[in-house]
């Protein structure tokens, strides 16, 4: 097919089961379990969502997560967020570059967090000129949503590295 | 049977854990316990998200419950706990992996990579410095000597202010004093002295220079071979830049070491310390303010440098990005010119060459400060001298000649001064120079090679090949193939298929033995590949691979490139059976043509061929042929074809198919998706099976049907 299929939210019934299984019913038809993929991870983390059975095969794409109905909304939301999972960064403890290797310690939405980075072209990425994503050594994922709204301490660490 | 370690939960704080025991899986977080006998579960299954991985079990009422989510780290966790309870829930036993820890037992720190259990802090530096010295005993002679001519120097260099200010002033100049009157020897003697000095100081580089150059070339070369020897899978995990940088600049940073940085060291330490004892030993109450600036100044170079050091970083880093859109403008002037989009580029330069001026400005207010700042202070020093010290002259109870040699000897404190403060910085960064290329020295992975008896020639194959329940991966957790098993007989032609990311070329890496398997066998007329010469396994078998890679040299050196020996008459028959004998003879330079270099343009068509030709002359027992995707044109189309059908005669071939005439003339295809084996047999079954084959093949014509090339004409042609 060679044109983005679309699907209607009102039609769409997402449901998480009791497992944490995400679940899509279409009208009659149930698709026991789907994946969710955003096409634009950064820019519209609400918009922009493909549904895909576990092989791969797309269903479809929804276009807004706000056009589907309420429960729908929440289970899609629950399970992007385990699949998108990022802490997004409040403050930086303390940061030192050692031996080629940059060691964090860090305060974050979800908890304090330690990690290690490798070099910086590999683990340190703008989104924006204000906003910046972290990659550690085994692929986790720290967000900083906004470099100007941390306190000057971090802004210290971090300045080398932008 | 072995006891299969727990697995965590980790995120946002959690604290489950999921263990087996006694063939009950029980899931605990601290509050609740969870049983389940593994009668009562199908299969665990591990799901990989993007920053995030879970591993949940699918009852055999097929509903499923995710049990644990953990950070990335858990990856090969999890995947080693699914395997083995999948496992002993079939009934077999699986391999239990050695369990990798992610932190430092000494230090608690993480490691920097999880694959890699090396902790750069714990890692004795001090036997890294001792294994660097150990690369000079070669050189033992020349190291010794260059000590010695240090010594010489530091010697030197500590006499020559006592000559050119006590000696002049105080035992020539004066009436009465030792040399009075012999002015023309001291200065002859001054003079000889930094005669002796220039002298020493251009030995001393000299021969430094010769030992720094030959551990230098002798680095580089063990990297480069070590290099040679690593297995393709050493390659994926590493960036070639980053091994590139490791080559090169790692290499040259040590040479530095023996160079400049050692001898400097010792130079300076001894200048040091043999200043500072002298001054006390001329006079030490003179010595004494001279000396109380001393601390000011190593620590404001100590507080400085971590800023001045914070901003060149900057600036190196806003002028590789100014660089980059250079760069980048440059290689797509033509895509550029072709939407129209000059002012776009001019904008994007100018901003990031605005970032540059300001941090070259930042740079220069600061530098122009700091290092005024700096003198001024030592400055300071040699006015306590003038002052303090002149007031004695006057009273009498200094000499002027020990006043000379004070502030001569003044001169030479700060310098080495300053290059101590950054001993430190410059022992580390060194140590991790040494370490990234003794990484690579030691590095094991190599394929493994079996020792003595073990070890089958085989110079003779037949050419059967067969695969033994064989899976692989790049990466832990992401399988790339999964129980691939078959049996090839010698001379039959197999056609590998499926969609892009299926596990094709990696399969033929397989069997060309770039890679070990993970489990299973890869067997060659019965024999496990691994046990096999490699130097008869790589010359009975071949390889045409897609992008074709022909390295600079002459097209003969190419063709010859795994028979060097060849006569050019077997190089020309060779081409001729590839059909690019009449194209190579047709260029000014012949076969003689050098590759590689801008002048000479080998249409895609024409490399295939060369690549061709070098395969017919190296003769394979095995061939394995990675058909090329893009289209060319029908004529050329035909020679590669024919050249092609001329080449696998008579072998046995895995080719990775697109060509419908490839796949026709087969024996049998291989269907391969995501990483299984689905299907096996001829194309006219495997179409009649409609199965995946037939709906692979469908709309590959449809898609090229879309694009005006009807599949079966071109079939005809053909």
């Amino acid at each position: 097919m060679a044109e983005v299929n679309y699907l209607d939210a009102s039609k769409l019934r997402f449901r998480l089961t009791a497992g944490g299984i995400l679940t899509l019913e279409i009208e009659d038809k149930l698709y026991p379990k789907v994946d969710l993929f955003l096409a634009f991870p950064f820019t519209w983390p609400d918009r922009y969502i493909s549904v895909r059975e576990p092989e791969g095969d797309e269903i479809g794409m929804v276009r807004e997560i706000s056009d589907l109905d309420k429960n729908s909304q929440e289970a899609v939301r629950q399970e992007l967020q385990w699949r998108y999972y990022a802490p997004k960064i409040t403050r930086i403890k303390s940061y030192k570059e050692e031996f080629g290797h940059s060691y964090w310690s860090v305060e974050t939405d979800r908890g304090p967090q330690n990690f290690v980075t490798g070099r910086r072209d590999q683990s340190v990425r703008s989104i924006s000129p204000t906003r910046v994503l972290l990659v550690d050594v085994s692929g986790n994922r720290f967000e900083i949503p906004d470099v100007r709204e941390l306190d000057g301490r971090s802004r210290y660490y971090l300045e080398t590295l932008l | 049977m072995a006891e299969i370690p727990l697995v965590r939960g980790d995120l946002d704080g959690s604290e489950q854990t999921l263990s087996i025991r006694d063939n009950v899986l029980r899931w605990d977080d601290g509050e609740n316990v969870k049983n389940w006998p593994l009668t009562e579960v199908k299969e665990l299954e591990v799901r990989h998200y993007v920053g995030t991985v879970a591993l949940s079990a699918v009852f055999v009422d097929d509903t499923e419950l995710i049990l644990l989510r953990g950070s990335l780290g858990n990856r090969s966790f999890y995947q080693d706990f699914a395997q083995t309870v999948n496992a002993q829930i079939k009934g077999t036993e699986a391999e239990l992996r050695e369990h990798r820890q992610d932190r430092c037992p000494k230090c608690n720190r993480l490691y920097p990579d999880p694959v890699r259990p090396i902790c750069p802090k714990c890692l004795d530096k001090r036997s890294l410095f001792k294994r660097v010295l150990g690369l000079t005993p070669p050189y033992a002679k020349w190291v010794a000597l260059m000590v010695v001519l240090m010594l010489a120097s530091s010697a030197v260099g500590l006499l020559s202010p006592y000559v050119g200010g006590r000696v002049f002033f105080d035992e020539t100049l004066k009436s009465g004093g030792k040399y009075a009157g012999k002015l023309g020897y001291v200065v002859l003697a001054m003079f000889a002295i930094q005669l002796l000095t220039l002298v020493i100081n251009i030995f001393q580089g000299r021969v430094g220079a010769k030992v720094a150059a030959q551990i230098g070339y002798d680095l580089k070369t063990g990297v480069f071979n070590a290099m040679q020897n690593l297995s393709l899978r050493f390659y994926n995990q590493q960036q070639t830049g980053s091994l590139m940088t490791r080559v090169n600049n790692d290499a040259e940073h040590l040479q530095y070491f023996f160079h400049d940085g050692l001898p400097f060291f010792i130079v300076n330490a001894l200048r040091l310390i043999g200043v500072i004892i002298i001054l006390l030993a001329l006079d030490w109450q003179l010595a004494l303010p001279v000396l109380i600036p001393v601390p000011l100044i190593v620590f404001i170079t100590v507080k400085v440098r971590p800023m001045l050091w914070r901003m060149y970083t900057k600036r190196w880093r806003a002028s590789s990005r100014l660089n980059a859109v250079v760069n980048d403008s440059l290689s797509g002037m033509r895509v550029i010119k072709a939407f129209g989009r000059e002012d776009a580029e001019i904008e994007r330069f100018g901003r990031r060459n605005r970032r540059v001026y300001e941090v070259f400005r930042e740079v220069g207010n600061t530098t122009s400060t700091v290092f005024p700042l700096l003198s001024y202070l030592m400055g300071i020093g040699a006015l306590v001298i003038w002052g303090f010290g002149g007031w004695r002259v006057v009273r009498g109870d200094l000499t002027l000649g020990t006043l000379m040699t004070f502030t001569g000897y003044l001169g030479m404190l700060y310098g080495p001064l300053d290059f101590m403060t950054r001993v430190v910085e410059w022992w580390s960064s060194s140590m991790n120079s040494a370490q990234r290329i003794f990484e690579i020295i030691d590095s094991t992975q190599v394929l493994w090679t079996p020792e003595g008896d073990e070890l089958v020639q085989m110079p003779e194959l037949k050419g059967a090949v067969e695969a033994r329940d064989v899976s692989f991966s790049y990466e832990e957790g992401k399988p790339i193939l999964e129980n691939i098993s078959f049996k090839v007989e010698p001379g039959e032609m197999i056609g590998i298929v499926g969609r892009s990311g299926a596990g094709k070329s990696t399969l033929i890496n397989l069997i060309a033995r770039l890679y070990d398997p993970d489990q299973g066998q890869m067997l060659i007329d019965g024999v496990d590949l691994r046990y096999v010469s490699q130097a008869d396994l790589r010359k009975q078998v071949g390889m045409v691979l897609q992008d074709t890679f022909l390295f600079r040299g002459t097209i003969f050196e190419n063709i010859a490139y795994a028979k060097p020996d060849a006569t050019p008459e077997e190089v020309m028959a060779a081409a001729k059976v590839a059909n690019a004998h009449d194209f190579i003879i047709q260029l000014p330079d012949g076969y003689e043509t050098v590759l590689g270099v801008r002048d000479v343009n080998l249409s895609g068509g024409e490399r295939q061929r060369i690549a061709i030709a070098r395969a017919v002359l190296h003769d394979p027992q095995i061939l394995i042929l990675d058909e090329a995707t893009a289209s060319i044109d029908i004529e050329t189309e035909r020679l590669v074809q024919e050249a092609l059908e001329r080449l696998v005669e008579g072998r046995t071939t895995f080719a990775i198919a697109h060509r419908l005439s490839t796949l026709r003339k087969a024996n049998r295809l291989l269907v391969l998706d995501k990483g299984r084996l689905v299907e096996e047999g001829h194309h006219s079954e495997l179409l009649q099976q409609k199965g995946i084959y037939h709906k692979l093949l469908t709309t590959q014509r449809k898609g090229l049907a879309h694009l005006g090339i009807d599949i079966t004409d071109l079939e005809e042609v053909v």
